[in-house]
């Protein structure tokens, strides 16, 4: 799977605030003035990051946002010291909040394979300290495991096996 | 996002404090702002991040919540929230192991966002779909309350202000706030 990108996903985050598939600039900077201030932030990133300043000023130029919109390119004429700010800030701006949403959206799979590293390695202390045989897991019907993919897991292999199923493995050992 | 992805990002954390947290203990949150109004079945309200105004949670869990843009910022904003709050919290309805999940109610989300005397937050209720979800006489109540405990009174009338706009465009879909 391709790895989500800001570009895409502010895209995406502009059409769920907005309800509206629409990318033209100077209708949804209607909207952040008009009807809903929370496209404000995500609105001047997305035209921050991937659109033409000069652009974004025509369209944004009977809307609040220019001011906004030209202030941060001012702060930031290279992106990647937007990218900086947006990532090592430790003030909670409504822009950092907006990067922190991507950063999260993008290791969504990052985190799931680490929670799954975690429930493998508790798998592994619990089968070796009740003294419990792989064998016996798969077994168990109400487990549901595939042989195969299991083993793999047990091995390190945590792109083998769902979240919830070695979840349910936890819970099943805990429960001997 | 929707309500499904708030629900497998606590859940997500449910797991990780069953495989971290070795105790017997269960440990609660409070969650409040967009992800709450998502929680609560309305619709209009689209949020990415999840806000905790009340946790428990032990911080070998901090690193896992700020992954999943679950965040504790909201419990500087307490007082906006009437007194006893937690006693109308409602239960998310997921299972779990080791925490429990609760959103604040429809009327203390309200009153709260008021309270922020910020345009964004008032947006967030300005609709009929939440407006006809509300116990009125509660939210009078709720309101009360928390203008008693307003630093000043410019706060006071600032609050008024807003629950008055609130009240009237209730009245205006002709909603009964009496």
């Amino acid at each position: 799977m391709r790895e989500l990108t800001l570009n895409g996903f502010l895209k995406k985050y502009l059409v769920d605030l907005s309800g509206k598939k629409s990318e033209n600039l100077s209708n949804l900077a209607y909207e952040a003035d008009h009807n809903n201030p929370r496209l404000k932030e995500p609105l001047v990133l997305y035209a921050y990051f991937c659109k033409e300043p000069t652009t974004v000023k025509r369209q944004f130029a009977n809307s609040s946002l220019y001011e906004e919109f030209c202030l941060f390119l001012k702060k930031f004429p290279k992106k990647e010291d937007a990218i900086n700010y947006l990532s090592q800030t430790s003030q909670i701006d409504n822009y950092r909040k907006v990067y922190k949403s991507f950063i999260s959206k993008r290791d969504r799979h990052k985190q799931e394979d680490a929670l799954k590293k975690a429930l493998q390695e508790e798998v592994l202390s619990v089968l070796n300290n009740k003294k419990i045989s792989a064998y016996k897991l798969l077994k168990e019907e109400c487990l549901n495991l595939n042989k195969g993919n299991f083993y793999a897991f047990l091995r390190g292999n945590t792109s083998c096996i769902t979240v919830s199923s070695a979840y349910n493995v936890v819970k099943y050992l805990n429960q001997l | 996002m929707d309500k499904k992805d708030i629900l497998n990002r606590l859940k997500h954390l449910d797991m990780a404090a069953y495989t971290k947290i070795k105790d017997n203990k269960r440990y609660s949150c409070v969650i409040v702002g967009g992800g709450a109004l998502m929680l609560l079945g309305f619709s209009n309200r689209v949020t990415y991040d999840i806000d905790i105004l009340k946790s428990d949670i032990p911080k070998e869990l901090f690193e896992i919540m700020d992954s999943l843009d679950i965040n504790t910022n909201a419990m500087t904003y307490r007082i906006n929230f009437p007194e006893n709050y937690i006693k109308r919290a409602k239960p998310v309805e997921i299972e779990t192991e080791k925490i429990d999940f609760y959103t604040v109610s429809l009327e203390d989300l309200i009153i709260s966002k008021i309270a922020a005397f910020r345009e964004k937050d008032i947006y967030d209720i300005m609709n009929s779909e939440i407006m006809q979800s509300v116990d009125y006489k509660l939210l009078n109540e709720l309101a009360e309350d928390v203008k008693y405990g307003m630093l000043n009174d410019y706060d006071v009338k600032m609050f008024e202000h807003g629950y008055n706009e609130f009240i009237q465009k209730a009245k205006e879909n002709n909603l009964c706030v009496n």
